[in-house]
């Protein structure tokens, strides 16, 4: 039955040997995927590079040496790359540079407090849990590993390239900003841990972003832990009264903006919607929500079909959608299973006029995966243009998250996640002496109408409910253009209740 | 009508995907019987190196093809056979299942540690070609799916029926002995029938990888779809297989097609091959797979009394300790590692002393802090009544499989697990869609218990309460019944033991104490949902319960803990999480031989330590009067030689208890005594 053990300690010293030799081997092979993508994509690490669509933050970025401060009314030269629009980053203080036509101002706004009137340090408490003397600790707990690793690691870096941004030039009444880094490893059971070591060693969390955030709602609330979130994904989250998101969602509350364009755009096709959705997640909750408003705006759907996570064929709902004359597709998903949809569509020869996806397909990955598969499609996006350097804040946020991480993609997530940072900074330097958990929770449920210097629609981050505005942007050759016209399209929300 | 056709041709494509799947998985099994929980996980990683030697080393397509199917796959089967599963035939299903789950871990991790995530893409074979059947495109990289399946099936069903070497493949499986006596070779037959089941996997993988993209779970996971076609045929009927394969793909492209798009018909969409394998495994009269096999497995010693007292003492003083020193967060994390180690003490009572493998333990602990949260009685009341609903749908799932055993038993609770995952947890009287519900706090006789640390406390209270139990039910006629039954089932029905209502109710007891953690864990999380008990976490559960230890409460401990600190660990940092993975993997392949696990060692170690090293730490204690302390530690090992056994009970002597000195009260012959 079991063989000698003689045997089998040779085959476990076989096999072991060969699991090393493999591992150190993989260790040495693999070209860094950071690497693979700067040998092609347009970010640079160090020093300015020009890109294919456009400008790229160039070198100068203020206090590019962390620890090398700029000093207050001084200014970096802009630099001029071959793509257009000039590379121009923020200077600190009030002073605002403009370098000719066409370009950005730098205005008070972009630095890092914000221009706001600082409230006096007197009476600053440095007693307070997460602070010290001189540093000031902000949690950011978001969802690295698990079985989708790095699901929301931009936002964390989103938040980092801020604080860098921060603390290059600027104090919090004497303190520095210090990132408490933490993993909720899509677990809520993590989250809940995650949120307890924030409640035990920084003042407040700042860019957090999970998929099962309601494992540490509780936690934050009963601590008082001010919870200044990227995105609250369940309902829990966004009850929690310390809690608040960026990006704001009421469940029942539906933007009307969207659906009316659409009315307007193609009055034929969305007669004749398919609504597809990934059955995980919050996807089908959004969906059966996001059914009723667009019916109610004049939308008709024809199919609304929940696709199982471990489906691999979907030519089946692509013969359903054939069969009822379908024009106009909605799908609501990881991108990944977008492509497949995508894929499945384009052997059965079928080709709706419109397919529309919210801003989790706006991604670099999406693009290259997709391909050809991409042109054409349409997102519905509540941030502006990540390449949109007419916006400092887009551009500042592009250039410190260079800096932090190099190689990162932009996201929504880390536009939000960005945006978080900068309002918490905004509210406690007004705050000044008197910031403590209590009064940060107390200013915070005032913010409304925040777009963090227009990079996003705005938000009424106090009264947690859904934004009513979004632009439509659309992919071709691998480039995002804005099809909407004006800034945002802005209109009604539905309410559908709970 | 013309869609109708057209479901039916998506129906073959799927099916032919599931049925290259399934070949492989039934030739391995009728060949060596070895069920291979990693043949999808295979099937992953090589097509990871088809997209290596492809793509990213950009060698010709012919040439992947050819080094991946014809010289990788068959030599990593070859090297699985000699190395991993030799003899895994032979061995208890607990045994055999957990070797191959510890290969479906390690492979992940090792995919994970070769090739970190990053966008990969491999392109279908002739990607611009398709054929257009009426209303319906028909690409060519789905034909080739269709009739590379078709021709696995044929060519298989020959070489096994047809050829010396298949029938000599078959001889082997059922009684390698005698195919030596005729000059057969039964280690090579079991290496080819590898070779061959293992570029079966990696031909399925590469037709997949186009579809499905190169994603570490999804591939691993459809496999487990193609059980229940597998299981069409028993596990023995390749034409069979094929069928069943083809009416699982067909049933799941109709029921997309057809069933509603809302309310509970909805969701059986999603568990249409679960419900599948289910219904064949029940239906289905069981093959018969192992004969008047007497399988005795060395146990773990079995505590003394005192020790069983002692050391449970320790443990919640430990706890204690803990408890009021470390921070609140890793408190969270003790009271995690409380949870799945009261989940494996159910696990101890099913697998190791009943000898039953059961994949469906989180669900059963899912059911009971469904029912805490649900009844709002946050107190003994709440926790008892939780434990007994879990009881009951325990009793309820074992009563459709009492006649299962072993592999099919194992099958037929994954697929429960399955279908509880995606339909029963998910409906609206239960957690809704991705819902969760709030529980409370325990409080005890009035008394609430609102700090984490004293929650944890007396989880671990419950935690030692249980395990006390077990002991105390393994010394009982209860314990010896079930040792029995684990043993040699055949004897049992020789003796006029009627097993069946005794399985129903250890399955009942053992999902009483999963549900049991589960209500406590409801507590201490606060928040409690469906995604908190996921089916696919059950695999590396069982794995590091066996790795532990399944037969002993230290293992249960152990594996608790280890099973808490897997993701810990591995999020420090990614690249490590990967190597993680795939050394507790393949290091289960090899401790998982032993169900009595890593807690063995521990024991062997203490034992060797106590003989050592007690008697030189005893001899510089002084003495105390009254203390008569017998000549030799004992432990209650089975170890020991029959005649060296003696019915006086024994004094269970510990290190630190004042003894008399030897030279006075030595006893003439060692009293060794059996179990306390």
């Amino acid at each position: 039955m079991a063989r000698p053990s003689r045997t089998r300690t040779a085959s476990a010293r076989l096999l072991a040997l060969a699991t090393l030799a493999l591992a150190l081997a993989a260790c040495g092979s693999q070209l860094e995927p950071g690497d693979v993508r700067v040998a092609g994509g347009p970010i640079a690490i160090d020093g300015p590079v020009t890109s294919a669509d456009g400008a790229v933050p160039g070198a100068s970025v203020p206090g590019a040496e962390p620890g090398a401060p700029v000093l207050p009314g001084s200014s970096d030269g802009g630099t001029t790359t071959a793509g257009g629009s000039t590379g121009r980053t923020g200077a600190t203080g009030s002073a605002g540079d403009a370098d000719g036509a066409g370009e950005p101002a730098d205005t008070a706004e972009n630095a890092p407090t914000g221009g706001a009137a600082a409230g006096s340090c007197d009476g600053f408490d440095n007693d307070q849990t997460g602070v010290t003397a001189d540093t000031i600790t902000l949690a950011n707990s978001v969802d690295i590993s698990g079985p989708v690793p790095g699901l929301f690691e931009s936002a964390q870096q989103g938040m980092r390239a801020f604080v860098a941004y921060f603390n290059a030039t600027e104090e919090l009444c004497g303190h520095k900003l210090e990132v408490l880094a933490l993993d909720s490893r899509s677990d809520a059971g993590a989250d809940q841990q995650a949120y307890q070591r924030a409640c035990d060693e920084s003042f407040a969390a700042v860019g957090s972003q999970s998929a099962f955030d309601f494992g540490g709602a509780a936690t934050a609330q009963s601590c008082g832990l001010p919870d200044l979130r990227a995105y609250s994904l369940t309902t829990d989250r966004r009850n929690c009264t310390t809690c608040y998101a960026a990006y704001g969602v009421r469940p029942g509350q539906v933007p009307n903006a969207m659906p009316q364009f659409w009315v307007k755009k193609e009055p034929d096709a969305v007669k004749h919607v398919a609504m597809l959705y990934v059955n995980a997640g919050a996807a089908p909750e959004n969906a059966s929500a996001f059914r009723k408003a667009w019916t109610a705006n004049g939308w008709n759907i024809d199919i609304f079909q929940g696709i199982d996570v471990s489906e691999f064929n979907y030519a089946p709902y692509v013969q359903q959608m054939k069969d009822k004359g379908i024009e106009f597709v909605n799908y609501i998903g990881p991108y990944q299973f977008t492509v497949k949809l995508q894929q499945a569509m384009a052997q059965q020869g079928f080709a709706p006029k419109v397919f529309l996806q919210d801003a989790t397909i706006y991604d670099a990955a999406y693009v290259e995966q997709a391909g050809e598969l991409g042109n054409g499609v349409y997102v519905y996006s509540q941030t502006h243009l990540f390449d949109d350097f007419s916006i400092a804040e887009m551009e500042l946020y592009r250039a410190w998250l260079s800096q932090v991480a190099p190689g990162a993609e932009p996201t929504a997530y880390g536009v939000y996640a960005w945006s978080a940072a900068r309002l918490f900074v905004q509210e406690a330097t007004k705050l000044g002496g008197k910031l403590n958990r209590k009064t940060l929770v107390a200013a915070l449920s005032q913010v409304r109408d925040w777009t963090a210097n227009g990079m996003h629609v705005p938000q009424a981050v106090g009264a947690k409910t859904t934004a009513n505005c979004a632009s439509i942007i659309r992919l071709d050759g691998g480039t995002w253009t804005k099809v909407s016209p004006g800034e945002f399209l802005c209109s009604s929300l539905s309410n559908l209740g709970s | 009508m013309s869609s109708f056709v057209s479901f039916t041709i998506f129906g073959l494509v799927s099916g032919a995907a599931y049925a290259i799947a399934a070949s492989g998985l039934v030739l391995t099994y009728t060949t060596t019987r070895v069920f291979n929980i990693a043949h999808g996980a295979f099937g992953m990683v090589l097509a990871f190196v088809f997209w290596d030697f492809s793509e990213r080393q950009g060698l010709p397509l012919w040439l992947s093809l050819v080094l991946v199917l014809l010289v990788v796959a068959p030599a990593t089967g070859w090297f699985v056979s000699r190395f991993v599963t030799k003899g895994l035939g032979e061995a208890p299903v607990s045994v055999a299942l957990v070797v191959t789950v510890g290969l479906f871990v390690g492979l992940i991790g090792l995919a994970q540690q070769i090739w970190p995530p990053e966008a990969r893409f491999v392109p279908p074979f002739f990607a611009e070609t398709s054929f257009q059947l009426g209303d319906t495109f028909v690409t060519a990289h789905q034909l080739i799916t269709i009739l590379s399946s078709i021709v696995v099936a044929v060519l298989l069903y020959l070489l096994l029926n047809r050829t010396r070497i298949g029938t000599a493949m078959r001889a082997s499986v059922d009684n390698p002995e005698l195919l030596k006596l005729f000059g057969g070779r039964p280690e090579q037959v079991a290496s080819l029938s590898w070779a061959i089941g293992i570029s079966l996997a990696a031909l399925g993988g590469v037709l997949l990888v186009s579809v499905v993209g190169l994603d570490y779970y999804a591939l691993t996971l459809l496999v487990i779809n193609a059980y229940a076609a597998a299981m069409l045929g028993r596990l023995r009927s390749l034409p069979l297989t094929f069928v069943g394969a083809m009416g699982l793909g067909l049933l799941t492209s109709y029921a997309s097609a057809y069933l509603p798009t809302e309310g509970l018909l909805n969701s059986v969409r999603n568990v249409v091959p679960a419900l599948f394998l289910f219904a064949v495994i029940i239906i289905l009269p069981q093959a018969q797979l192992r004969i008047g096999q007497v399988k005795g497995i060395v146990s773990a010693p079995l505590p003394s009394l005192g020790k069983a007292v002692g050391w449970g003492l320790a443990l919640l003083a430990f706890v204690g300790l803990v408890a009021g020193s470390t921070s609140q967060a890793n408190l969270l994390l003790v009271g995690t590692a409380a949870t799945y180690a009261i989940v494996m003490l159910s696990l101890v009572l099913l697998t190791g002393y009943g000898g039953h493998v059961s994949l469906a333990q989180l669900t059963f602990a899912g059911v009971g802090a469904l029912a805490y949260a649900k009844l709002d009685q946050p107190n003994l009341y709440g926790l008892v009544v939780s434990a007994l609903i879990a009881a009951a749908v325990g009793g309820l799932v074992a009563l459709p499989v009492l006649r299962l055993t072993g592999l099919y038993l194992a099958l037929s609770t994954l697929a429960f697990a399955s279908i509880m995952d995606k339909m029963i947890f998910q409906a609206d009287f239960a957690f809704g869609f991705n819902g969760t519900l709030p529980a409370g706090r325990l409080s005890i006789l009035g008394a609430p218990i609102n700090g984490t640390g004293g929650y944890v406390f007396a989880m671990t209270v419950f935690l030692v309460l249980v395990a006390w139990g077990l002991l105390l039910l393994r010394r009982g006629v209860l314990g010896r019944m079930l040792i029995a039954m684990r043993d040699s089932p055949a004897a049992c029905g020789t003796l006029g033991l009627d097993m069946r209502w005794f399985r129903v109710g250890l399955f009942a007891m053992s999902a009483g104490i999963a549900g049991l953690a589960g209500a406590l864990f409801a507590g201490l999380r606060g928040t409690i949902g469906s995604a908190d008990f996921q089916s696919f976490n059950s695999l590396p559960l069982l794995l590091l319960a066996v790795v532990f230890g399944v037969t002993s409460i230290t293992g249960a401990v152990l594996g608790g803990t280890g099973l808490m600190l897997l993701p810990v660990l591995s999020s420090g940092d990614p690249q490590l999480g990967g190597l993680l993975f795939a050394i507790i993997g393949f290091g289960a392949v090899f401790a998982g031989r032993d169900p009595n696990g890593l807690a063995n060692l521990l024991f062997r170690t203490g034992r060797v330590l106590e003989r050592r090293v007690a008697p030189l730490v005893l001899g510089r204690i002084p003495d105390l009067p009254g203390r008569r302390r017998p000549a030799g530690a004992h432990d209650g090992s089975v170890e020991v030689p029959l005649s060296q056994l003696t019915t006086e009970p024994a004094e269970a002597a510990e290190p630190t208890e004042a003894p008399a000195p030897v030279e006075d009260k030595k006893e003439v012959g060692a009293h060794v005594a059996t179990r306390g």
